[in-house]
């Protein structure tokens, strides 16, 4: 049998459930899941006796256990870089960081930092770079001379809040609301809505550029109730920036990237949900070749990775790809915020 | 019943013949009645020739935005002629049912084209449909453009209702060449995809709500049998208005075009 990393996780949250410990309950022959810890004890607790992992009085006592050697930091993203970086400095060969990898481009600097002085893995769960229809696409596009000249992101979802119903169960009823909920500006909403939305596929989409460095918003429109719209160029190429959250159950969730000789196009399934794979085709010459969905999706991707890099199997990433996505996300969440704040001022 | 005479400008023999013998009762070639003219870029000239050579009832197919169309509609109204558009996504039957289903519920359309067509021309195709579900055009927000693709956002109205239009155009010689409408609300979405081919295909129409979904029947019917059989029923615009209304949805799609 080969070797089952322990695996601890921080933050109990929608991700933790409905995600990872059902990614990591089917992959129980790469993985343990020993550990758990979130700021709510009792969630913990709960959460950490629904999988039979133990629940952690703290992260630091998390981070001191030598059984542990994975952690996922499933926590708000203003605690990724502090939790990360203690993660890392603790010895932990592997962290998993849920989307966005941090809060500003000097924390992500110091993960990707800390990750060279340590010899640990960062890697940051943009569950479609995992995916096996992104992989095909991937694939696909690099055997091509041309680059394409539109890309598309679609992202067309029901309300999180669904997922709980579709995807998962809550251990836990949430603790009352002790405060009215902070009203947002219209500029903290498309920040939002990019770092927490568009950074899903904002990975994908920097792999399909030609020159990432100098890339130009000439767009930006939140959506009501949640969404956006976004036009950006990137020297010659043109992105498409599209998301829209919805009352009913119909997901459409697309990447297509179009050249004037072919077009790649992947369809995935909605987060949380462990449908499969999603599915893609390469179309060009008037024909199309396609992918139809696999059994394990981004999710088990990300795992499946992690080990594989554990093991010797693959070759590491290099910390500073984790940088040049974040950097890339929060350009584009930076510039789209200034369009709002004008147009606001106007 | 006595057939309507067509007579082909810019259309090869075979798509004549072809076009005739699927509505056998309905049409014949030959001159006297009616001139379908292809619409390709030199299609004013075209017009103006035929114009001047007497035509009175023509169907123009597919025409090609251009810049400036004053003259032509002058030339079409001093010689008492009705002009009949035709345009393969706009005019397709499944266009006006879908439309006429639409509530006032959606916050933000989508419109979807690629092809091997010319980037106005796809663009233009946008506008078309928006219009023929009945949306109405407003600001140009902005407008991005290269050489092969293109994004846009108007302010627009939809049954009444304040929209955001997504124009996204890219020109490919692979695949479909489709367009695809979409409209987005909180509580509804309805979708349309048309074929470009001008083939008579179904198309794929949708409407989901809480309620559940919709779906259109098949239509294996195209934009051009379509006019054809209105133009059959004496369905003539009485003046040039749908040409000027045209004209200005050209400007506007080659404005975006040029970024």
């Amino acid at each position: 049998m080969t070797q089952r990393w322990g695996v601890g996780l921080v933050g109990s949250g929608l991700v933790t459930r409905s995600i990872h410990i059902p990614a990591l309950a089917a992959l129980g022959d790469l993985f343990a899941l020993r550990s758990l810890w979130d700021v709510n004890p009792a969630l913990a607790q709960a959460t950490a006796a629904s999988c039979g992992a133990q629940a952690a009085p703290s992260l630091e006592a998390m981070l001191a256990d030598p059984a542990i050697d994975v952690v996922m930091i499933g926590s708000p993203a203003q605690f990724h870089a502090g939790q990360a970086i203690a993660a890392l400095r603790a010895g932990k060969k592997a962290v998993l960081v849920e989307k966005p990898l941090c809060s500003t481009p000097q924390e992500a600097e110091d993960i990707a930092q800390v990750a060279r002085e340590t010899g640990g893995l960062v890697l940051v769960g943009a569950m479609h770079l995992f995916d096996p229809a992104w992989r095909f696409m991937e694939q696909q596009v690099a055997a091509q001379d041309s680059a394409p000249s539109l890309i598309r992101s679609c992202i067309i979802l029901p309300p999180n809040g669904r997922f709980d119903q579709w995807a998962s169960e809550e251990i836990l009823p949430p603790p009352p609301a002790g405060s009215p909920p902070l009203l947002r500006s219209e500029v903290m909403m498309m920040e939002g809505a990019i770092m927490g939305l568009a950074i899903h596929d904002l990975p994908l989409v920097r792999r399909l550029l030609r020159d990432d460095a100098g890339v130009q918003v000439t767009s930006a429109k939140r959506l009501s109730p949640f969404g956006y719209m976004l036009s950006i160029k990137a020297g010659e190429q043109l992105v498409d920036l599209f998301a829209f959250m919805h009352g009913h159950w119909r997901p459409e969730w697309t990447l297509t990237a179009t050249a004037l000789d072919w077009q790649a196009h992947a369809e995935f399934t909605p987060s949380f949900v462990m449908a499969g794979s999603g599915s893609a085709s390469f179309t060009a010459k008037g024909a199309s070749h396609a992918m139809i969905p696999q059994a394990d999706n981004g999710y088990a991707g990300e795992w499946q990775a992690i080990a594989a890099f554990l093991s010797g199997e693959a070759a590491p990433p290099d910390p500073q790809d984790v940088v040049r996505d974040f950097l890339f996300a929060h350009a584009i969440a930076q510039q789209a915020c200034a369009l709002v704040a004008k147009e606001m001022a106007q | 019943m006595k057939p309507m005479l067509v007579a082909g400008n810019g259309l090869s023999a075979s798509f004549m013949a072809s076009l005739v013998a699927s509505l056998p009762v309905s049409l014949a070639q030959g001159e006297g009645d009616v001139v379908l003219l292809q619409g390709a870029g030199d299609w004013p000239a075209r017009l103006m020739t035929t114009l001047a050579q007497g035509a009175k009832r023509i169907i123009l197919l597919d025409p090609a935005p251009v810049p400036e169309l004053g003259p032509v509609i002058e030339q079409v109204e001093a010689a008492g002629a009705l002009l009949l558009l035709c345009e393969t996504h706009s005019d397709n039957p499944a266009v006006a049912p879908f439309a006429a289903g639409l509530q006032p519920v959606f916050s933000t359309v989508t419109v979807e084209a690629q092809g091997e067509d010319d980037l106005a021309s796809l663009l233009l195709a946008q506008i078309r449909v928006a219009r023929g579900m009945g949306m109405t055009m407003g600001e140009l927000l902005n407008a991005t453009a290269g050489q092969d693709q293109a994004l846009a956002m108007l302010a627009a109205r939809l049954r009444g209702q304040e929209v955001l239009l997504r124009l996204g155009a890219v020109r490919c010689r692979a695949g479909l060449a489709r367009l695809r409408w979409m409209a987005h609300g909180p509580t509804d979405s309805a979708c349309l995809e048309l074929d470009s081919s001008g083939k008579p295909r179904p198309v794929v129409a949708w409407h989901v709500n809480g309620d559940g979904m919709r779906n259109m029947p098949s239509l294996y019917e195209n934009a051009l049998r379509s006019i054809l059989r209105k133009a059959v029923a004496g369905a003539w615009p009485a003046d040039t208005q749908a040409l000027r209304d045209w004209a200005s949805d050209a400007a506007l799609a080659l404005a975006i075009a040029q970024g």
